[in-house]
């Protein structure tokens, strides 16, 4: 029950480095020492390594094994999972942590507490940070599971573990600049933070990016408040993912080397003004190679000082040309929308790849703007650089078709054209067939583009762990697999 | 080596290195296997591998499994660097995908050892500096002990038990939870 009420929030969590069963096969058989204790032999630094890869429960029986092992476990680098104390139920947990967290000195590799139900233990609450922190930790979730909709204050001496890598915090109120711990000097080495259900003020937020240098990669997941304003900056700053979360405003300020923003479910704050969350992509974000999704009707995008309207000129300084892969949410069947496509798609004059996902607020609209994408003047992504067009959430709407009749016939280098049948019901794969063969008929810009017709994967959900994994280039949503496909210089071969 | 242009990069990668183990068998490696041995990579830039390279703690049994298991690792850390960005991201994974399960199944047979081999090769990962093969070897161990009683852990693996009982008893006492 308890696994299943907080799945959600626990998907976000790293994998485990320890498993509870081997990960590799069997154990080595065979009488074959001599009945030597070749194991007892190592080195205390190999016995290490042995150690701080076993579960806790292992890791600590060790210590019985001999007066050799006695001493082994607690010398070791401190490895502690708490999904491994289950199915001990709480309080047992907790107390589990209790002790080992009082019996090893440190170092500390790696804490995750996800399974204890911290709010509950009030005095462990206000001991354990001062461990992890005189412990140097170097890896911590901390993750407060509560079916509680009130969230309880982090406890300040978190803020002293400085010697952090990585840190997840879920279901807490962060302090607030003035309680930050004195002597907290940041996290010099922190390279990952990721808040899940957090509430921080924007100052907060920017003290601890301020303070942490090294930060790659940023996640702030199911992240609201009032008068949300979110300023990214920092030197190493790679990529940063907004989930799930409201603000009014997200700023890209200050992060030269910041290659991913990926915005999922994101919105201004519901008890706002009315006003559309803003995007700002100030100058110098140079590196900014995936971007999305902006939705059109959510998202007002800011280039530079420039808010970009559908009639915005194009400049220079109102440009993001390192932008190779764009995602976008739009509503087809709606003219606004469709001039602001026209427009955010001439601030990124160099996209290769285009995610355009169609959404229907409260049903389609019978309009379609084939004029109006015909008398487009030239967009330098579509003329010279586009090579693949996802489109989701396809029904076979005429909205779809005026769009995908402009694409075909400007696009010069489109090389993979997916279309991703929607899963409303509204259109079959033979319906989308026939509007290929409509499309067919006319000339081609790209004559030798690989049309691709393909089922919806079952849950329209991004993947948190795909979003993050910088090694993974195209991060967007995925699709199910593929049902049709042809070229035109192929047809009517199909 | 102190030069680093590319035409040296190039001689370097093919450029082949004699280790020689304690029982004087010659293993002739190419230098990029051999640098996977950080003890070995260190020789060579301090230019001191001309003759061959002794290894007085491995011996030719062993050295030969290391080696396959550097050759292997090596082919794999080239894949890597050389294929970047050429490939389109699907096809891109598929390869890396399949490469890498290709690797596992390597690893996991490589495995397949008698305890005395494994300790060997432990060592000799330790001795040589190959960090994936010395955590490799120390999972095997690791995942050996996992959800084992201390009586089956030392049975396994020869351990006397030299704990008076009543020390026994206590560090028992202390762990409880860990037994429960």
């Amino acid at each position: 029950m308890e696994e299943l009420l907080f799945r959600r929030p626990l998907s976000f969590l790293p994998v485990r480095a320890v498993t509870p069963h081997g990960t590799l096969s069997a154990v080595p058989g065979g009488d074959d020492d001599g009945g030597e204790d070749r194991i007892s032999a190592l080195p205390d630094e190999l016995l290490h390594i042995v150690v701080s890869r076993l579960p806790i429960k292992d890791a600590v029986r060790t210590t019985v094994l001999s007066p050799r092992w006695r001493g082994i476990w607690r010398s070791a680098p401190l490895v502690l999972y708490d999904a491994h104390l289950l199915p001990a139920r709480e309080p047992a947990r907790a107390a589990a942590v209790d002790r080992v967290l009082a019996a090893h000195p440190g170092p500390i590799r790696a804490v995750h507490l996800a399974y204890c139900f911290l709010a509950a233990h009030e005095r462990e609450l206000a001991r354990w940070p001062r461990r992890l922190a005189a412990g140097r930790v170097r890896d911590l979730v901390f993750l407060n599971l509560t079916a509680a909709m009130n969230l309880v204050p982090l406890p300040a001496d978190i803020l002293r573990c400085a010697e952090l890598r990585r840190l997840y915090l879920g279901f807490w109120m962060f302090p607030d600049t003035g309680s930050f711990p004195e002597g907290a000097g940041g996290f010099p080495h922190l390279r990952e933070l990721v808040l899940i259900n957090t509430f921080m003020e924007d100052s907060s937020l920017d003290r601890v990016l301020a303070t942490s240098p090294a930060l790659k990669t940023l996640a702030l997941v199911v992240s609201y408040g009032k008068g949300k304003h979110v300023r990214l900056r920092g030197p190493k700053l790679q990529c940063v993912l907004f989930w799930q979360s409201e603000a009014v405003e997200l700023a890209v300020l200050d992060a030269p080397r910041l290659e991913r923003l990926i915005m999922w479910e994101t919105s201004a704050p519901s008890e706002g003004d009315g006003s559309l969350m803003a995007v700002k992509i100030a100058e110098g974000a140079s590196s900014l190679k995936v971007l999305g999704y902006l939705q059109l009707g959510v998202h007002k995008l800011e280039i530079g000082n420039t808010v970009i309207k559908a009639d915005t000129n194009v400049s220079p300084t109102s440009m993001v040309p390192s932008v190779k892969n764009l995602a976008l949410m739009v509503n087809l069947g709606v003219l606004e929308e469709v001039q602001m496509l026209a427009s955010f798609l001439r601030r990124f004059p160099n996209i290769e790849t285009l995610h355009l996902e169609h959404v229907f607020y409260g049903g389609p609209t019978g309009n379609d703007y084939a004029d109006f994408f015909m008398e487009l003047s030239p967009i330098e992504c579509v003329q010279s650089h586009i090579r693949t067009v996802i489109l989701h959430g396809m029904s076979g709407d005429l909205s779809e078709v005026a769009f995908l009749m402009y694409l075909s016939q400007r696009a010069n280098e489109l090389q993979k054209l997916t279309l991703v049948v929607t899963d409303k019901k509204t259109a079959t794969v033979d319906d989308v067939k026939h509007i290929l063969q409509v499309l067919a008929i006319t000339p081609w810009a790209s004559e030798r583009c690989m049309v691709s017709l393909v089922h919806p994967k079952l849950e329209h959900d991004l993947n948190f762990h795909r979003a993050s994994n910088l090694s993974v280039s195209d991060p967007f949503l995925e699709h199910g697999r593929e049902c049709f496909r042809f070229t035109k210089e192929g047809y009517p071969r199909v | 080596m102190a030069s680093a242009g590319s035409g040296d990069e190039k001689a370097a990668a093919a450029a082949m290195i004699t280790l020689i183990s304690s029982d004087n068998e010659k293993f002739e490696v190419t230098e990029a296997t051999a640098t996977l041995s950080q003890t070995i990579r260190h020789m060579i830039e301090d230019g001191c591998t001309d003759g061959g390279v002794p290894l007085p703690n491995v011996t030719s049994k062993i050295l030969a499994r290391v080696i396959e298991y550097c050759k292997k690792h090596a082919t794999a850390a080239a894949g890597e660097e050389g294929s970047s960005s050429s490939f389109s991201d699907a096809a891109f994974l598929e390869v890396d995908r399949a490469f890498l399960e290709e690797l596992e199944e390597f690893d996991d047979a490589f495995l397949e050892v008698d305890r005395a081999t494994l300790f060997d090769l432990i060592l000799a990962a330790n001795y040589l500096d190959i960090k994936g093969l010395l955590n490799l070897t120390c999972q095997k161990v690791a995942d050996s002990v996992k959800g084992k009683t201390p009586e089956q852990i030392r049975e396994m693996y020869n351990i006397v038990n030299d704990l008076t009982p009543e020390e026994e008893a206590e560090i028992r006492r202390e762990t409880q939870w860990a037994f429960e």
